[in-house]
């Protein structure tokens, strides 16, 4: 039986998501894929799906209504909903994180396009826009039973791991022990692309224009504004800009599910790895 | 033992920044795509530099020795050079008369000089498909537009910031536009999709009246 849910509102920043696409950067094709992977992988997981089955991921305001019996799990409330038949279901901004998913028992089924579903902001690129009316195939039932009925969600920690950026010599001496001393903020202007943060002064020292160079996912870009933007899934693939930090790819999330005007405090990633040079050249090793 | 050919920066626990001495990135990115295709996710050039993505922090620490203790140029083995992309071009830009006036030349110089040389994708961006090719001659070296335009048409070829293009998409753009072309520079059912591919040959030529009697 053909299993499907039809979009009623759209909400805010709402797309479909899996994993996302590798192996295409080159070409100019952003990775995309969900912000939030183990979150999108919990609300999978309670549902008996793959982990990696493609979700709808939304800050909030997405309305579907089940044209057929479907289970579906979202992260607003962390629970596991059955819905009958015509039954409609939002799923709810939340105070402490800015995306939600909303799994369905099955999956959401799309055709992949170079290897994802993943709806690409930047480009476009995609299989199927959510728009008022869009009706979405679900996958058949899946093996695995219904782990739990509800789980709970805990709030993202706001400490984010963060290493030197290539280019962080364009800065005074002091710029990394600022990045890592002093509260950074989030800002309202957040999407898929990027995240604007508030912080610490840097003192520039070289305002060299810079070629485009090639931009790795939670590279912390520096516009002249002084404004730093986190580069999130859907980031171009090449930027002018100088990268004076970089997320750890493990707290990538933290950044993107920080509210506007929560603090954030930086820490440095991988103390080890730090004294062996990473803000400078690698030497090769001696044999 | 020689001086180490490439550069090598890290890029946090997974990722390296390489800036080859010799060679280009594009050909530093093809060779690094066909040595540790296993180990990596990415490998993606740009102006200067090739970041390189891994999909496990050892993997990357051990590449990153590896690398830096090359002392010659590398270049790829397995992939096969692409046949030259030669690319029709009508010089009916709106930039054009503007851009001869800014350069002091006639559109008629423009024209050749941009059919007469061969040009190179440097490396992609901006958007899937567009690449940023090498080979302008020196006076069509511009800054981009002071305001962009809302939207430019797909297949627009256009010249800014010492590199020329030609738009796969329709899309807001700060480019001066000299011509335009027809060929298709993205095509999902193609593999790969893109036309413009780092390290592929380039050539403008003048779409000619006989191949427009024909349309």
């Amino acid at each position: 039986m053909r299993r499907t849910i039809t979009i009623l509102e759209t909400g805010w920043l709402t797309s479909l998501q899996d994993r996302g696409r590798r192996g295409y950067g080159h070409l100019g094709v952003p990775a995309s894929g969900v912000i939030d992977q183990g979150l999108a992988s919990m609300m999978n997981r309670i549902l008996g799906n793959r982990e990696d089955s493609a979700v709808i991921e939304t800050v909030g305001g997405l309305v579907v209504q089940a044209d057929t019996a479907l289970l579906v799990a979202s992260s607003d409330s962390g629970a596991v909903v059955s819905l009958n038949p015509g039954d409609r279901y939002r799923v709810e901004q939340t105070r402490d994180r800015n995306f939600q998913y909303l799994a369905i028992r099955g999956g959401v089924q799309a055709p992949l396009i170079l290897g994802s579903v993943s709806q690409d902001q930047l480009s476009g690129l995609g299989p199927q826009l959510l728009e008022v009316g869009a009706t979405l195939q679900i996958g058949a039932e899946p093996s695995n039973g219904i782990l739990v009925d509800v789980v709970a969600i805990g709030v993202p920690k706001r400490t984010v791991r963060i290493w030197p950026g290539p280019h962080l010599e364009m800065w005074a001496r002091d710029s990394w022990e600022k990045m890592l001393g002093n509260p950074w903020t989030t800002t309202a202007l957040l999407d898929r692309i990027g995240a604007r943060l508030d912080g610490p002064e840097l003192t520039r020292i070289t305002t060299v224009e810079m070629p485009s160079e090639p931009l790795i996912d939670g590279a912390i870009q520096m516009p002249p504004d002084g404004q730093p933007i986190v580069m999130l899934r859907d980031h171009p693939t090449t930027g002018g800009y100088p990268v004076v930090a970089i997320v750890d790819p493990e707290d990538l999330h933290l950044v993107a599910q920080a509210p506007a005007g929560e603090p954030l405090r930086m820490i440095a990633g991988g103390q080890e790895r730090t004294r062996q040079g990473s803000t400078g050249t690698v030497p090769p090793r001696r044999r | 033992m020689g001086h180490a050919s490439i550069e090598v920066r890290r890029l946090g626990p997974l990722g390296l920044l390489l800036r080859p001495q010799s060679g280009s990135p594009a050909a530093l990115g093809a060779w690094i795509r066909e040595i540790y295709a296993d180990q990596i996710d990415e490998a993606v050039p740009g102006a200067t530099t090739v970041m390189v993505l891994w999909r496990s922090a050892a993997d990357c620490d051990n590449a990153a020795h590896e690398i830096a203790a090359l002392t010659g140029p590398v270049a790829p083995l397995l992939t096969t050079e692409l046949e030259p992309l030669v690319c029709p071009v009508r010089f009916d830009g709106p930039d054009l008369d503007e851009v001869a006036q800014r350069t002091s030349r006639s559109v008629a110089e423009i024209v050749e000089s941009m059919t007469s040389g061969s040009f190179e994708v440097a490396f992609c961006g901006f958007a899937p498909g567009f690449g940023y090719l090498t080979g302008l001659p020196e006076f069509l070296h511009l800054p981009r537009r002071s305001s962009p335009r809302p939207r430019v048409e797909a297949g627009s070829v256009a010249v800014a910031a010492g590199y020329a293009a030609v738009y796969p998409f329709a899309s807001p753009g700060g480019w001066h536009l000299l011509g335009h072309c027809d060929v298709p520079l993205w095509d999902l059912n193609r593999t790969p999709p893109a036309m413009m591919i780092p390290g592929r040959q380039v050539r403008f030529v003048e779409f000619s009246h006989q191949s427009r009697s024909h349309k």
